[in-house]
């Protein structure tokens, strides 16, 4: 008896969930529109030209209009080396800056010695190397305005391109995929923004602080303690950064077969059922799966190329930069300035460390694209 | 060259007449050591090393260099300044004299560097604030 009041109960409860449920409109925080008229050979175009008007306005003057195409290995070469022609100069600018502060302070240190009175002596030292470590923080500070720069610039190329890459997805029926990729992406640009706010900008100004006291201090351990942070930020990011792609990754692939499965049983159902006209409409989808392929092609390859155009000059100018460190760190061991090349040493490891964090998040973001380009479209069979 | 040899010239003739005034009037000759060494300072700070300033000044101008290395320059001066005044008190026979010159040289250049030290502390400051 109780059973079948149940029963009754839970019927009346589950219609009137459907009735209200499809007397509902749909929300979402972006609607998408989509017609198969939409599917010609200008589409590819439009949604790259979409991308690009997206862009970050310093961005998008240094990408091709052309498309896709347009990225050869030719252009790539010219761009690297025209990156490297541009940071060459405030390279030059910074080593021979930091080459003056390190003849200056050696001078220093010389007189220093002559005057003969330990204390005085001392005192006068450790002034050299405050002012050596201030005007070397303010080299610094520009490195890091780079980087941050750079990661800002790759965060808002990465949200330009997640709703290009949304739309081809439920265009294309991966709904399933669409969420997954766009949560995954939007983890991933909060996780850059986060690694550098939260870890690399606290661990860069430890580390630089921990140079600047083995520098004063000629303090071997406070050289090895900024090794060890270093490593271990450098370890943690990376394992991070490998844990979402690995995440990202696997997820795609299980809601893409998800997807598949559903649109191959729609795919079914129409043939199946409507014998003429169903197997034409389901043929339309294989139409509509290619013309989806160019535009994902199209927009993951641009999308791609854009992140390499805007990551080539800061890196450029953080490796130049890294060497000018290394050859001023030589240099002061050379003249035998010990305490300043401690600090040099110190800002090459830094610089090496925002290298591996930029590099490590461009090819995070290039996984991700990757995977949006290499996933097959549930319409397409 | 000429400047050398000029402040050579200064300090040769200044030892002469120390050497032959040690023996009847030693206060005088150390008076004539100190103008020599006070004649040969001041034509080095107007000379030759008043050109390497204004010449590194030159140098480092618009960089970040610029305001450290003037700190430095003075630091210098003050340590050689101090130096040079605490080995007169001390070939005049006045150690407590050089002791307290050697002490005020060393308290400026304390202060000198406090205002650096403070800097860097202020950056580490302004870090901790923004983490």
């Amino acid at each position: 008896m109780k059973m079948r009041v149940l029963k009754k109960l839970f019927i009346a409860v589950s219609a009137a969930l459907l009735l209200y449920f499809m007397c509902q409109s749909v929300h979402g925080e972006e609607i998408y529109y989509f017609s198969g008229e939409d599917i010609s050979s200008s589409a590819a175009e439009e949604g790259y030209d979409s991308l690009l008007r997206m862009l970050p306005d310093e961005l998008r003057s240094r990408v091709e209009e052309d498309g896709a195409s347009a990225y050869s290995f030719e252009y790539f070469m010219d761009e690297i080396l025209s990156s490297l022609k541009s940071a060459a100069a405030p390279a030059m600018k910074t080593l021979s800056l930091l080459l003056g502060i390190i003849i200056l302070s050696c001078s220093f240190n010389i007189f220093a010695k002559n005057i003969g009175s330990g204390g005085t002596e001392g005192i006068l030292s450790m002034c050299c190397t405050l002012c050596a470590t201030l005007a070397v923080w303010e080299i610094q500070k520009e490195i890091f305005d780079i980087v941050s720069n750079l990661l800002d610039i790759l965060n808002s190329t990465m949200l330009a391109i997640v709703p290009v890459m949304e739309t081809v997805y439920i265009t294309s029926g991966n709904i399933g995929t669409a969420a997954v990729s766009s949560t995954g992406i939007n983890l991933m640009i909060t996780l850059a923004e986060g690694m550098f706010s939260k870890v690399l900008a606290p661990g860069t100004y430890i580390c630089f602080f921990l140079g600047v006291f083995a520098a004063v201090t000629k303090n071997g351990g406070a050289a090895f303690m900024a090794k060890t942070v270093k490593g271990f930020i450098c370890g943690a990011l990376m394992a991070s950064m490998t844990l979402m792609s690995f995440v990202l990754a696997l997820q795609s692939s299980a809601a893409v077969a998800s997807d598949s499965f559903a649109q191959r049983t729609i795919r079914y159902a129409i043939g199946s059922y409507l014998p003429i006209v169903g197997g034409s409409v389901s043929e339309s989808f294989s139409v509509i799966a290619s013309g989806m392929g160019v535009i994902k092609q199209m927009s993951g390859i641009g999308g791609i190329a854009v992140l390499l155009i805007a990551f080539i000059p800061p890196f450029a100018l953080l490796l130049i930069n890294r060497l000018s460190f290394g050859a001023a760190s030589a240099a002061a061991e050379m003249l035998g300035a010990d305490r300043e090349k401690e600090l040099l040493k110190e800002c090459g490891g830094i610089c090496t460390l925002m290298i591996a964090v930029c590099a490590a998040a461009v090819a995070m973001y290039i996984i991700a694209i990757g995977i949006f380009c290499s996933l097959p479209i549930a319409i397409g069979g | 060259m000429e400047a050398v040899l000029k402040i050579a010239g200064v300090c040769l003739t200044a030892l002469c007449a120390s050497l032959l005034l040690k023996d009847r009037h030693s206060g005088a000759a150390i008076l004539c050591t100190a103008a020599a060494v006070l004649i040969a300072s001041l034509y080095c700070i107007g000379g030759a090393v008043g050109n390497t300033v204004s010449a590194l000044k030159s140098m480092y101008s618009g960089t970040y260099f610029s305001e450290y290395a003037a700190v430095m320059l003075k630091a210098l001066g003050i340590a050689y300044i101090t130096s040079t005044a605490s080995e007169m008190c001390t070939l005049a026979g006045e150690g407590s004299l050089a002791r307290a010159v050697g002490f005020c040289g060393r308290g400026e250049l304390l202060l000198l560097c406090l205002p650096l030290a403070s800097e860097l502390l202020s950056i580490a400051g302004d870090m901790l604030s923004g983490v």
